[in-house]
């Protein structure tokens, strides 16, 4: 072995060593974000907050994320719920992240509350339909986030422009529909508090089965001019029974034996069969969460960046064969769906 | 002495053992057996099977052979039955004890093992063979060193300073481009650059490592989404580079090609003049087919040393050095016209816009690169034909022609699948304006093809495709997404603006501009990190000033090609190395046609800029 290749050799082992090093140095630097989503990416609206996620993150490479499903929207047992809340917990003391971003509210309840006033993690919310205080967050240092709320004031001028051919605004009645869920429950707190004014919310029903959904369905077109959904994931064919019924076939059942006309509080209820609905954005969520986080990166303590809430909603639209939807309604509800790829062009079909 | 004491004085004095790998040494102690004979016994008949070899460790032997009225003495140190070593059914001789013997009894399948992949060993051992029975060891002659091994030999420390290089460069990176370029992802992703130039400059690692090593370093840092990095491997080029490369492989392999060498010198006139023009032909038709140079100049440096063979030229005169001219001429001239030459070309295709790629394929990289091409044809027309003083006279030897292409025989299947998947090909890609399908997807197919029918086979496959290459395409493509994804190429651009500059007044003067910025990077950079380095430079700028990027990509391609030293181009040397003589033809003409040709290929470029002004491409 000559001179040169015993010094090449050597130089070749301290380059190897030294980026070796550096890799690993590099990547325990990084700080690392947790996302984490109540429900799994099965689901739009959990697509969509990431979409706003990532629209905020861009090409940022200085930090690493982690994401975490807990799919709480397939398994709403409460058992389950705190065996995955645990599971998480056991995997942020392993992860150790700076950054937790929590979605809806399920992740909220198991997972971040237990983190408030944590020194090391900053808990970011987002897609809260409750209160903070139902999960501590008032007065903390290290939390804030982006609260969910049905734009209501955008749903109150939905029905006028649906039924005010008919009636004066002060007539209209419309009742709340949705399965028992406890996101459904928090909403309904919220509607309830809200100042329908001139329009007139004069019942909110909670079912758990198909059976008495279809017979709540039948009851609300005597007494209301419009029936408001906002979510119905959670319904049982019978009761007693375990698995749920696909959102779509209860949508499209829905849609097809009302005689007044159905407006969804989410995204979804539209994209599930219905004709209209005017739901919270879920890019909002996303993105403002994680602007925040970016903003906690780069040294804003949390209790700096104030609370938001819902400030955008979208309108989601398909296309109604008799017309009526789209005749009753501004243009521009038309124009702002089909903007935002919201238009479905055809109907469900029903069977 | 004792069973161990023997085995150790084997293993420690003999030739054969000391040669093997530990392994292989460590393996032979435990079939090794140690046998010790009395005075006068026998060991073993010429009709004994052969089985067992023999060293002596103490005492002495006797072989008796049939012919010989002494029998010849094996002493302590030395082997005999060496037959079973080699394989033989039975030994040749009859073995005695003379005086009391320690033998080590050595079995054939522990020889074979030693002799695995170990072909110094197997010349020693036969070496013993032959100094038993005549008393004389053969001196092995030593390796001819490669025309790489003596240029390397010669730069002793250029490996330690390209090691200091790829350490300290980057760190210069880090520390001072910090207020130029702020984001911190952008700056690593340069140092890292920076290292794998390092590499590819000082030639420290084979060129494919620092692909790998940028491919490791993105993915490790998460500097960009590994589907950026990785896409390379997805791309539509890095698939059609696979196909050409495995029809290349089946070409090579398949003997199609010395067949078609002896059909053709069948046939020739005898005079050098057909023999230039047919080796010129024959190097123009490898280019597009096997997409290495170097690959290319093997082959063409074995085919001239035979043609010079058969023509009965003289080694070393005009003659000779004219047809290596044309030869190589043929071989390497045409590098940048032909897409699928070059592993860099396909480099630079992956760069371009999607719709460049598009419009770049096959034909369309060839149509735009006819003009150079057949100025280069022209010159090099010109120039050997008043090359070099008076013509020999030849006379090529037909009757041993024919005898060889008796003892090829008949075409094989393998050749003739390798010529139909060729012609496939070759007919697929000229004639797809009609049936509308990619090269990448007739490439595909023949691969189909070609591996279904067993024409490569899963070995060859294995074996003969060049995938080093091929990562590093694939790794390359990728990297350049990167560079494109961080804004680097933004970054690059703002520092060049400068030569916008020559572009908006005359495309003429930012050639010339550009001929010299290649003409000196070449100077120290090894091609292929030359022409990326460069294509990468200014192939934005181009997009800016409204001249199509495959322009600017396909000049320093074409000029990157010019060398004026040997270790410019190492191709050169493989050619050297593979015409067997290192005197078979005058190397100082060479090198001066070679400099005529490089002004060709400035004078190509400039001839061929009204061409593509007219194609819309400047």
């Amino acid at each position: 072995m000559n001179v040169s290749s015993r010094g090449s050799i050597m130089l070749k082992f301290l380059f190897v060593m030294s980026v070796i090093f550096y890799f690993v140095f590099f990547n325990t630097q990084k700080p690392r974000v947790l996302i984490l989503h109540s429900y799994a990416n099965d689901y739009t609206w959990v697509t969509n907050v990431n979409d706003g996620l990532a629209r905020a993150f861009g090409n940022r490479t200085d930090f690493s994320t982690h994401w975490q499903y807990m799919n709480t929207k397939n398994h709403p047992t409460v058992s389950y719920k705190q065996k995955m809340g645990v599971l998480v917990r056991r995997l942020i003391s392993r992860l150790q992240p700076s950054i937790i971003i929590a979605i809806d509210d399920d992740a909220q309840e198991f997972v971040a509350k237990f983190y408030v006033d944590d020194p090391k993690i900053t808990v970011i919310f987002g897609g809260v339909n409750g209160e903070l205080n139902d999960y501590g967050y008032i007065n903390t240092r290290n939390v804030t986030g982006i609260l969910e709320r049905v734009p209501f004031a955008a749903v109150r001028d939905t029905f006028i422009y649906l039924v005010g051919s008919k009636k004066k605004s002060e007539e209209i009645k419309f009742i709340n529909l949705g399965d028992n869920s406890s996101t459904v429950r928090l909403d309904e707190k919220q509607l309830l508090d809200f100042n329908w004014s001139p329009v007139n919310l004069i019942d909110s029903v909670l079912v758990e089965d198909f059976q008495a959904w279809k017979s709540a369905v039948k009851e609300i077109e005597k007494r209301a001019d419009v029936l408001f959904i906002t979510n119905y994931r959670q319904l049982v064919r019978k009761k007693g029974e375990e698995r749920f019924i696909p959102p779509r076939e209860v949508m499209e059942w829905t849609v097809k034996n009302s005689k007044i006309p159905v407006v969804g509080g989410n995204g979804f209820v539209t994209e599930d069969g219905a004709y209209i609905s005017v739901g919270a954005s879920p890019y909002e969520q996303g993105n403002v969460a994680g602007e925040m986080a970016l903003k906690v990166l780069a040294g804003t303590p949390a209790y700096k960046i104030p609370i938001q809430t819902t400030e955008q909603f979208l309108v989601y639209m398909r296309k109604d064969m008799t017309g009526n939807t789209e005749k009753k309604l501004p243009l521009i509800y038309e124009a702002f769906a089909r903007g935002i790829g919201k238009f479905y062009g055809r109907a469900v079909e029903i069977k | 002495m004792n069973d161990s004491q023997a085995l150790r004085f084997y293993m420690s004095t003999d030739d054969v053992v000391a040669k093997a790998t530990p392994e292989a040494r460590a393996r032979l102690l435990s079939h090794a057996e140690v046998v010790t004979l009395d005075a006068d016994l026998l060991v073993f008949e010429p009709s004994t099977d052969a089985s067992y070899s023999y060293y002596v460790v103490q005492g002495s032997v006797y072989l008796y052979t049939r012919d010989r009225q002494l029998p010849v003495l094996v002493t302590k140190g030395h082997y005999f039955g060496q037959e079973a070593g080699v394989n033989a059914v039975t030994y040749a001789t009859r073995a005695v004890v003379k005086e009391p013997v320690t033998l080590i009894k050595i079995p054939n399948n522990a020889m074979e093992g030693m002799f695995r992949d170990n072909m110094l060993c197997e010349n020693l051992f036969v070496n013993s063979l032959f100094k038993t029975y005549f008393g004389k060891e053969l001196m092995p002659r030593p390796r001819r060193m490669t025309y790489e091994e003596r240029a390397r030999a010669a730069l002793p420390f250029s490996e330690v300073l390209g090691w200091l290089y790829t350490i300290i460069v980057p760190l210069c990176i880090m520390v001072f481009l910090e207020s130029a370029l702020p984001d911190k992802s952008s700056r690593i992703f340069l140092a890292l650059l920076s290292i794998a130039l390092c590499m590819w400059v000082f030639e420290t690692v084979s060129a494919y490592i620092p692909g790998i090593f940028l491919i490791v370093s993105v993915l490790a840092l998460g500097i960009a989404p590994s589907k950026l990095i990785l896409g390379g491997f997805a791309s539509e080029t890095f698939i059609t580079a696979l196909s050409i490369y495995g029809l290349g492989s089946v070409i090579l392999h398949s003997g199609i090609i010395y067949r078609s060498f002896l059909s053709i010198l069948k046939y020739i006139p005898e005079n050098q003049f057909w023999l230039n023009i047919t080796a010129f032909v024959m190097g123009v038709f490898l280019t597009p087919t096997v997409p290495a140079a170097v690959h290319r100049a093997s082959i063409m440096g074995s085919i001239v040393s035979d043609f010079v063979f058969h023509a009965k030229l003289k080694p070393g005169g005009h003659g000779a050095t004219r047809l290596a001219i044309s030869a190589y001429s043929g071989t390497m001239l045409f590098s940048a016209i032909f897409l699928s030459s070059s592993l860099h070309n396909f480099i630079i295709l992956g760069l371009l816009w999607a719709q460049d790629q598009e419009r770049f394929q096959w034909l369309g990289w060839l149509q735009a690169a006819a003009v150079p091409g057949l100025v280069m044809t022209f010159f090099f027309g010109l120039c050997i034909l008043f090359w070099g003083g008076v013509s020999e006279k030849i006379s090529i030897n037909r009757d041993r022609i024919q005898e060889q292409a008796v003892l090829l025989g008949k075409k094989s299947i393998r050749e003739q699948m390798a010529l139909i998947c060729y012609l496939m090909f070759t007919v697929g890609v000229m004639t797809s304006s009609f049936h509308r399908l990619s090269p990448m997807s007739i490439g595909l197919m023949v691969l189909f093809a070609l591996t279904s029918f067993n024409v490569l086979s899963r070995e060859h496959f294995q074996k003969t495709i060049d995938w080093p290459s091929l990562i590093l395409l694939g790794g390359l493509i990728g990297v350049m997404a990167v560079v494109d994804y961080l804004g680097i190429g933004v970054f690059l651009l703002n520092h060049i603006e400068w030569a916008g500059q020559y572009l908006k007044q005359d495309f003429r003067i930012f050639a010339f501009v550009l001929l010299i910025l290649v003409l000196v990077v070449r100077l120290i950079v090894p091609y292929g990190p030359a022409v990326i380095i460069l294509a990468t430079l200014f192939m934005p700028i181009a997009q800016q000033y409204e001249v199509n990027s495959w322009v600017v990509s396909f000049i320093i391609l074409f000029w990157g090609k010019m060398w004026f030293f040997p270790r410019q181009y190492p191709p050169y040397g493989t050619f050297i190395d593979n015409c067997g003589a290192d005197d078979l033809f005058d190397k100082e003409s060479f090198m001066r046609f070679n400099l005529l040709m490089n002004v060709a290929r400035v004078i190509a470029v400039f001839v061929a800029i009204p061409y593509w002004k007219s194609m819309g491409l400047v």
